[in-house]
């Protein structure tokens, strides 16, 4: 098959001759001839085999996402417009091939700078926490619980000052004076973590029910009331971590179950109780603040 | 349809898609070569097709500008290949052996798949394009050279040599019933 021959048979395959050289070509076997092999050449090459319809979906899926994060102008076609008149075919080819970049503003989720400042807040309290577990070694309980809120405010202030060097925009940062109580009730709304433990929300965490014991019996004799409470629990309680912690936190806390003393707020488990003694039967009794529901009793020593 | 999709119309941009989807795939194979080569050119063409709907001009058809796209993507994808180690190289001993004229029609079909995906891999790519973008997408000799950025001849010349050394490697320049039984290796269109 010559160079002249197959490109004569080619372009009458394409149906791109002249009338002589249709004629030339009806009029020659040879020319025929491969006519009908570039012909079978062009048969084999459109007989592709169809993809699978998952792969069809999933590449339009692919292209279905890709083309909802346009914004929304450019998907809606107002920025159309602005293409200049003159442009050329090969340059709209080169701009089809290439992405657009997008803005960096646009790019950012926009509830992606809550969750850090969230994260940095939840920082702070494990921090706190950490200091504050580490104070419990020499002082009791209530020292504990009036000093990391301290700490927490001078852990959240240092985060904040941190924060400043980062690329957070002002508005979503907390002041440099930003106490617990705001980093706190940052980490509410950026993170969807459950209740934080009760040490972080200055409520004694009862494990079992000698830890009732141990702490009913250690207000035996100076029990608390509600209007004694230690200061730095109250607010810490005040600080809004949990419906049931405030509940706790308000004024009054309620006498069930018989009991002659209310000792206290406290977490046992996982379930915000008043604990309270029954001198009469010596026992500590806590129970739900809400519905004076016992949730465990035990013998004082 | 296109001026909907363009508007923002998700159903017209799905009907437009689906309605060219086919011949994009086709040409994604038969540029890239391998299935899953062609798969992912095949994905990567869509999603700059509807990135760079918004500023599609109207001035060639949708189809044509669509498989450009395409065709462009496969080349990226295949040079993607080429930059890859190979882990196997395949010589002249290892290919299979030609077609059993005996076996039946769909036996048949899959080694005439893999000699097709062959000889269009040996081709060169300015004809390997050239041909796809006429016999797969159907596109004139204007589109193709206002695609490639080549004078209408070159196209015609392309397409012609393309077309005669494809018919060379898959023996259909010569009785079908005694092709290759020398085993030769049909020689490269350059």
């Amino acid at each position: 098959m010559n160079d002249d021959l197959t490109l004569l048979a080619s372009a009458y395959l394409d149906g791109d001759v002249t009338a002589d050289e249709r004629a030339r070509v009806e009029g020659d076997p040879e020319a025929l001839a491969a006519v009908e092999r570039l012909r079978a050449v062009r048969a084999l090459l459109g007989d592709v085999e169809a993809p699978a319809i998952s792969v069809r979906e999933t590449h339009l899926a692919a292209a279905f996402d890709a083309w909802e994060r346009l914004p929304q102008a450019e998907r809606t076609g107002a920025r159309r417009d602005q293409t200049p008149a003159g442009i050329d075919a090969a340059a709209v080819a080169g701009a089809a091939s290439v992405t657009a970049p997008t803005p960096i503003n646009a790019r950012r989720r926009p509830t992606s700078t809550r969750w850090l400042t969230g994260a940095a807040a939840a920082l702070v309290l494990v921090l706190a926490g950490g200091v504050a577990l580490q104070l419990t070694g020499d002082d009791d309980r209530t020292d504990v619980a009036s000093s990391a809120p301290d700490e927490s405010a001078e852990l959240a202030e240092g985060g904040g000052a941190q924060r400043d060097g980062g690329d957070l925009g002002a508005d979503e940062l907390a002041p440099a004076s930003a106490s617990a109580d705001a980093a706190t009730s940052q980490l509410d709304t950026g993170i969807d973590d459950p209740a934080p433990p009760a040490a972080e929300a200055g409520l004694n965490q009862l494990l079992s029910p000698e830890d009732l014991a141990d702490f009913a019996g250690a207000a035996v004799g100076a029990p608390a009331s509600p209007d004694d409470l230690p200061a730095a629990t109250s607010a810490d309680v005040e600080a809004d971590l949990s419906d049931a912690a405030s509940a706790l936190a308000d004024a009054e806390l309620p006498q069930c179950l018989g009991v002659d003393v209310v000792v206290g707020p406290a977490v046992y488990g996982e379930v915000p109780v008043v604990v309270g003694i029954d001198e009469g039967r010596n026992l500590a009794i806590a129970y739900k603040p809400t519905n004076c529901a016992e949730v465990a009793r035990v013998r004082l020593p | 349809m296109v001026a909907a999709a363009q508007g923002g119309d998700r159903f017209a941009l799905d009907q437009l898609l689906r309605l060219h989807y086919d011949r994009i795939h086709a040409v994604c194979r038969r540029v890239a070569g391998s299935t899953k080569d062609a798969d992912d050119a095949c994905q990567e063409a869509l999603i700059k097709i509807v990135r760079s709907l918004p500023r599609f001009d109207g001035r060639s058809s949708f189809g044509t500008w669509a498989y450009r796209i395409a065709t462009n993507a496969s080349l990226d994808e295949l040079r993607r290949r080429q930059r890859r180690p190979a882990l196997h190289s395949v010589g002249d001993e290892d290919r299979p052996e030609a077609v059993d004229p005996t076996a039946d029609r769909y036996a048949e079909s899959l080694p005439d798949r893999f000699v097709l995906d062959d000889a269009l891999d040996r081709l060169p790519e300015d004809l390997r394009v050239a041909v796809v973008l006429r016999d797969v997408a159907d596109l004139d000799y204007a589109e193709i050279a206002a695609t490639l950025d080549v004078p209408v001849g070159t196209v015609k010349s392309r397409i012609s040599r393309g077309r005669a050394a494809l018919a060379s490697s898959l023996g259909l320049d010569q009785d079908r019933g005694n092709q290759r039984d020398d085993g030769e290796r049909p020689m490269d269109p350059t």
